[in-house]
């Protein structure tokens, strides 16, 4: 549903977005994530047909962008970042007003089913600018769901609403991918977790990774803790393939604890658990910890920093 | 199409959201009312409008920017300009679509006049057809600076220097008719070529030109084509 190839854009000599690439499907919510100035902003903006890109391609729903840019506009329901209405408008009148722009022809009906799915009745006769930014926020939304968009770019839709409506509008993201494509940008990485199926990983303008939330996650065991009775543990595991750390952390009626550290990429539990029992000793628990997006983030920034001072200027 | 009529629809509405839309239509009709009574309801004077009208496209050197300064200039500031290019309506129907909203607005000042017309029918004996054509080379002149003031507001950061940026730039082509001695003969006669007001005597003393009507469009459409142009440019850019 949305697809890109070598998506690039310069301003200037600044390359804001370099060769990305990417692919939602449908039934599907991808996650786009970066630190500010990453490029999730410009690429979105591409991708919705408001910047033109330098370089690359870009289909919603196999239209290509740049050269039928109408038709692959009217396909996408988007939601800037600062979420941005007119605030003389009231909310009634303004979903009246982008229904006219979408050309939606049961206007009545999308006005209705939009107020009621973003929680607007209250508030659907007064003036925008009164609004609470919460309620801004959602008449944003509202009007990017009117035309009922096969595609959904939504860049960070959550940004300044209170707990209970970042729940709704979570929920309501959810259910909307059942038929839809969604790309959301945020900061926030366990709203990732909780709404998203894959993720794009961003920064300076390229891609560091890519895959489902599990993938990405899961493929970071970074340690375990053990407990064990046997003495000197720590010396026989430090010797296996894979561990580059054992720390103690606690010892209590002869059992041992201890936080053993891997190797980025290797997993050694196995091997851990085959000495140990070996040597003749008994292990009453191994709890592996994971790393979370944010170390996965952080780890992949900071290697994608030291490969930039690497590269000859 | 409809995208056009939408956004014409609801900048001509924005245009009366605030008091400042109901403030400029009476002062104008106030003022046109003070000219009209002081200078062409007069015994003896002929029943024409012609002063009315000269007098109003000088008002609407100032009214049409002030009209037109928002329409770009605020959608950026506010953020709306993304979600309108992000809208299926191409860059020459947004433009466009403004422009008809203020062109609308410039309509209903000029309708507000229309008593004097009244008046002018019970107490004399007005050419009709030298009244429509003075209407008409008023719609164009305004329709002129709204072209102009929507390309200022293009290009300038600010409402302030678009409402400027149109005035000043009026005021230096007038000059090639009030003060060609300033500005020197090549550039006068360059400015002169392309000065609106002249051409409104012809309009006002009942002769539509077909020239003068081509100069008209052809302007209003530069203006819109350049403004689109450069908007589409900063797709790009």
């Amino acid at each position: 549903m949305i697809r890109a190839e070598d998506l690039t854009r310069r301003f200037g000599d600044l390359v804001a977005v370099d060769r990305v690439n990417l692919e939602v499907v449908k039934g599907s919510v991808t996650g786009f994530l970066g630190p500010n100035g990453a490029g999730k902003t410009t690429t979105m903006r591409m991708l919705c047909g408001v910047l033109t890109p330098s370089s690359g391609q870009a289909w919603i729903h196999g239209i290509d962008v740049t050269s039928h840019p109408e038709r692959a506009r009217a396909l996408v329901g988007y939601l800037p970042e600062s979420a941005p209405v007119y605030p003389e408008m009231r909310v009634r009148e303004y979903l009246r007003f982008r229904a006219g722009l979408y050309r939606v022809p049961e206007y009545r009906s999308a006005i209705s089913r939009v107020v009621d799915q973003c929680g607007l009745e209250k508030v659907q006769g007064r003036i925008i600018g009164q609004l609470s930014k919460g309620y801004r926020q959602r008449v944003a939304l509202a009007a990017a769901l009117l035309h009922d968009p096969r595609v959904l770019i939504l860049d960070e839709p959550t940004s300044g609403l209170d707990p209970t409506q970042i729940d709704m509008i979570r929920s309501l993201i959810r259910s909307l991918a059942e038929d839809r494509a969604i790309l959301l940008s945020t900061h926030i990485l366990p709203e990732v977790e909780a709404v998203c199926d894959s993720i794009v990983m961003i920064a300076g303008g390229q891609i560091l990774t890519s895959g489902s939330v599990k993938d990405i996650r899961g493929g970071a065991v970074s340690c375990c803790d053990l407990e064990t009775d046997l003495e000197n543990a720590s010396q026989l595991i430090m010797a296996i393939d894979g561990v580059v750390g054992v720390e103690r952390a606690s010892e209590a009626g002869g059992w041992e604890r201890l936080v053993v550290e891997f190797k980025p990429g290797h997993d050694p539990r196995s091997s851990i658990v085959a000495s140990i029992v070996a040597k003749g000793g008994q292990i009453r628990e191994v709890h592996s910890r994971r790393h979370g997006l944010d170390e996965v983030f952080r780890s992949l920034l900071s290697k994608s920093a030291d490969g930039g001072e690497e590269t000859p200027a | 199409m409809s995208g056009i009529y939408t956004i014409a629809q609801r900048d001509f509405r924005a245009l009366f959201y605030s008091p400042a839309g109901y403030v400029v239509a009476s002062l104008f009709a106030l003022i046109s009312g003070i000219v009209f009574m002081r200078q062409v309801f007069l015994a003896g004077q002929p029943a024409s409008l012609s002063n009315l009208l000269d007098f109003d496209a000088l008002l609407l050197l100032f009214i049409c920017p002030a009209l037109t300064m928002r329409s770009i200039c605020e959608e950026r500031r506010q953020g709306t300009w993304e979600l309108l290019v992000a809208a299926p309506p191409s860059m020459w129907g947004i433009v466009c679509g403004k422009y008809i909203a203020s062109f609308c607005f410039l309509l209903v000042l000029l309708l507000l006049t229309t008593p004097c017309i009244l008046l002018l029918e019970i107490y004399g004996r007005p050419d009709p057809g030298e009244i429509f054509s003075g209407y008409l080379g008023v719609a164009c002149v305004g329709g002129l600076y709204l072209a102009s003031g929507i390309l200022a507001s293009t290009i300038a950061g600010s409402q302030t220097i678009a409402f400027l940026l149109t005035v000043f730039f009026w005021i230096l082509v007038g000059l090639a008719r009030v003060g060609a001695d300033l500005l020197g003969p090549g550039l006068a006669d360059i400015l002169f070529a392309i000065e609106p007001y002249s051409r409104l005597q012809d309009f006002t003393t009942g002769l539509i030109d077909t020239a003068n009507i081509v100069y008209f469009l052809v302007g209003i459409i530069m203006f819109l084509m350049i403004s689109t142009a450069l908007l589409e440019l900063g797709r790009r850019r």
